[in-house]
């Protein structure tokens, strides 16, 4: 049975509940209010992000839950985006956060993850300056205070 | 003030923390440095991991980086510390005296590591006995302040004192231990005394000796290492009724021959419910037909092995052998600079004991720098374990291996192995026609070409193959002429076009011989038919990279193909 969504711009998009479920956010108001025809509001997400999300919704459909594996260490296996979700991630920099903004509202957590190894990969290799230019932050540090910083973690700069 | 979602999620920490959870330490110290917030927010992240690089020389005098490293000691987890740093000991354990919770109390995970090994050489060779002494008595205070430790890897220096090991023997929670050497270890008394420390722990589930060179020092005493075992089973479940018993096991070697009862005397015991172990040294006097007893009876869950070095292997045939008939149902197999020697009567006790008695269950075979593998047995492996999911049998060293792989076994009979995703392969480049047959040269010639074609059908059938790596075995055979069909990889005369579907194929390593004879209709058909290729190997080779470059041409329709230039192992 398909399952109504309503973006925050008003927008119907009828999706199966199969599909819709792989927000957990979702999958429990469903199953709060049972059996129900009702259009279910996003107020948090816009239509254009909304389609980008139902898509990677109906591509992994299928996926096994996730299990949380707590001796997972999650810097070694940073790299490993699939090459469908590297093409889906190949948006710009506003629509990438937005997904993730999306992902975190509506509890998806696979897409939540695929989102932030895509903002990690962007950091890597990069100096605090280029950092702060990509994501367009203020420095509000003095230079002696940089410094400061730099000496103290010196044991982890560098490669 | 955030007005856009960039700056809201990276203003969220609990979003910030999920995008750093997949950034190395590197990285970590820039974003350190980007703005206060994240300053403020990603220190404990940086710190829960406290790694400093041996090859690095950090200043450890300056006193803001003494005094950082002071600060954040609650927040570290995982220490691995070089053992050339070992002088770190000192700050780890730092008192502040009026503030208890400030103390480096909640590690789980305490490494030291040790590049050297690999060479031999011992990071202590420049310390002085009290260097060791002094460090040995920090680390036993470390040990004291962190009894939920979890993991421990230790140089085998740190157990010849006493208060190393007795901080060690509280460490309840210890799960794996293990215990590093770039040389001998003096007498067998340290390693007694670290057994009565650590067997005795009801969590412990890993226990390795990365040991390389042979302990032929020793002289063990039995009737100590049976009182020591027996204690052992008795205090484990004594102090905890629901202790686990030891799942993974790599002991010491020592000389073959030399008394050395221990590994038999463990598998007796009750300590042991093994998963994956290094087949262990057995001393000459073991009787093969008891050991493979006791092996049936204790090592039921057993599934994983690893095979031990090279001069193990040459000696210890027989116990190898007794071992793997007693295991019941061996997924992996795997070894380094494997050697399957012929000994008089009894040829290649090792892989053909491997495949006659597990070939239901065979998953995984990697020889990694695999010295000498028979023809005929790597043909069994392929032709019966159904379940076969790696075959890795390769040396990229290339110095005195033994491991071709000959057209006439592989064409002999049909592989079985339809899930294999990684397959390495040494392909023999002779190649022998029987003289009886009387062939003439055409013949002969159309002879072999439809051998090879046969070869390359096989490798071709394998649908779920994402790792292809083949190499030319160069060692001399008597009486064979060399064939180049064996590295002929094309389409007017070679065979490629048998291996049109190997859809899911990812990563192609070849030698240059093949891959110097591959052109433009070659690279058309990589492109037609391999979708998935992600990584082409050239094995040292450097394509020529002209502008009409075929391979040009494929990394432009391929931005994401990697070419490599390091040989697969």
């Amino acid at each position: 049975m398909p399952v109504i969504l309503v973006s925050s711009d008003a927008q119907e998009f009828k999706v199966d509940k199969e599909v819709a479920e792989r927000s957990i956010l979702i999958k429990n108001m469903l199953e709060d209010v049972g059996e129900s025809d009702s259009p279910i509001p996003l107020p948090n997400v816009t239509a254009a992000v909304l389609t980008k999300v139902i898509e990677y919704c109906e591509h992994h459909r299928n996926d096994p839950v996730q299990v949380p594996d707590e001796t997972d260490d999650p810097r070694k296996r940073s790299n490993d985006i699939e090459e469908w979700d590297m093409k889906f991630m190949q948006v710009d920099q506003e629509m990438l956060f937005e997904i993730i903004l999306a992902a975190n509202y509506l509890d998806i957590k696979p897409l939540l993850d695929v989102g932030c190894k895509t903002v990690a990969n962007i950091i890597k290799g990069k100096t605090p300056e280029e950092i702060r230019k990509a994501f367009n932050i203020v420095n509000d540090f003095t230079p002696e205070e940089e410094a400061q910083i730099k000496k103290e973690n010196e044991w982890a700069e560098d490669r | 003030m955030l007005a856009n979602a960039a700056h809201t999620v990276l203003a969220t920490p609990e979003l910030l923390l999920l995008v750093s959870a997949h950034l190395a330490p590197h990285d970590l110290a820039q974003c350190l440095r980007v703005c206060k917030d994240w300053s403020h927010q990603l220190e404990p992240i940086l710190w829960a991991d406290f790694c400093p690089k041996e090859n690095k020389h950090e200043s450890w005098n300056d006193a803001s980086m003494r005094a950082a490293l002071i600060r954040n000691l609650p927040l570290i987890r995982t220490a691995k510390i070089p053992v050339t740093k070992v002088f770190l000991l000192e700050l780890l354990i730092h008192d502040s005296e009026t503030d208890p919770s400030a103390r480096c109390t909640n590690l789980t995970r305490l490494e030291f590591e040790n590049s050297r090994v690999e060479i031999g050489i011992s990071p202590f060779t420049h310390f002085s006995d009290d260097d060791v002494d002094l460090a040995s008595d920090q680390l036993a205070t470390l040990l004291e302040l962190n009894d939920r430790l979890t993991h421990l890897k230790l140089p085998c220096e740190f157990i010849d004192t006493d208060a190393p090991l007795d901080a060690l023997s509280n460490l309840d929670h210890l799960q794996h231990l293990t215990v590093v050497s770039p040389e001998d270890c003096e007498g067998n008394g340290a390693i007694s005394n670290f057994l009565r420390a650590c067997l005795p722990l009801p969590r412990l589930t890993e226990l390795v000796f990365d040991l390389d060179q042979t302990w032929d020092k020793h002289t063990w005493s039995t009737r100590k290492l049976r009182t020591i075992i027996q204690k052992a089973s008795k205090e484990r479940f004594s102090r905890n009724p629901t202790a686990t018993k030891i799942k993974s096991l790599r002991l010491p070697s020592n000389c073959y021959g030399k008394w050395n009862p221990l590994p038999l005397l463990l598998l007796k015991s009750n300590l042991l419910d093994l998963e994956s172990c290094e087949i262990p040294c057995f001393d000459e006097a073991t009787d093969p037909q008891e050991l493979e007893r006791v092996v049936r009876e204790q090592c039921l869950n057993l599934k994983h092995l690893t095979c031990p070095s090279l001069s193990q292997q040459e000696q210890d045939g027989h116990h190898m052998a007794a071992f793997l008939r007693g295991c019941s149902g061996i997924q992996s197999f795997a070894s380094k600079y494997f050697c399957d020697h012929a000994h008089g009567f009894e040829p290649r006790r090792i892989m053909s004991t491997l495949v006659s008695h597990h070939y239901k269950t065979l998953e995984v075979l990697e020889l990694m720098q695999c010295r000498q593998m028979n023809s005929a047995d790597q043909q069994e492996v392929l032709s019966r374990c159904r379940q076969l999911k790696r075959f890795w049998v390769m040396n990229s060293l290339g110095w005195c291996s033994s491991i071709g792989f000959k057209f006439e076994d592989i064409w002999s009979k049909d592989w079985a192995c339809m899930e294999l995703t990684k397959l390495g392969l040494t392909l023999d480049q002779f190649f022998i026609i029987n003289p009886a047959l009387g062939m003439r040269e055409a013949e002969e010639k159309e002879f072999i070409a439809n051998v090879a074609r046969r070869v390359y059908t096989q490798i071709g059938r394998l649908q779920k193959l994402e790792v292809l790596a083949l190499d030319i075995d160069t060692s001399k055979r008597s009486k064979a002429k060399p064939s180049d069909y064996a590295w002929d990889l094309t389409l007017s005369k070679g065979w490629l076009s048998e291996m049109a579907g190997l859809r899911r194929l990812k990563s192609l390593s070849q030698p240059e011989a093949f891959w110097s004879k591959m052109g433009h209709a070659e690279v058309e058909f990589i492109y037609e038919h391999w979708p998935s290729l992600k990584e082409i190997n050239l094995q040292g080779h450097i394509l020529q990279m002209s502008a009409q470059s075929p391979w040009l041409w494929l990394l432009s329709k391929r931005p994401q193909l990697q070419l490599v230039f390091k040989h697969a192992m």
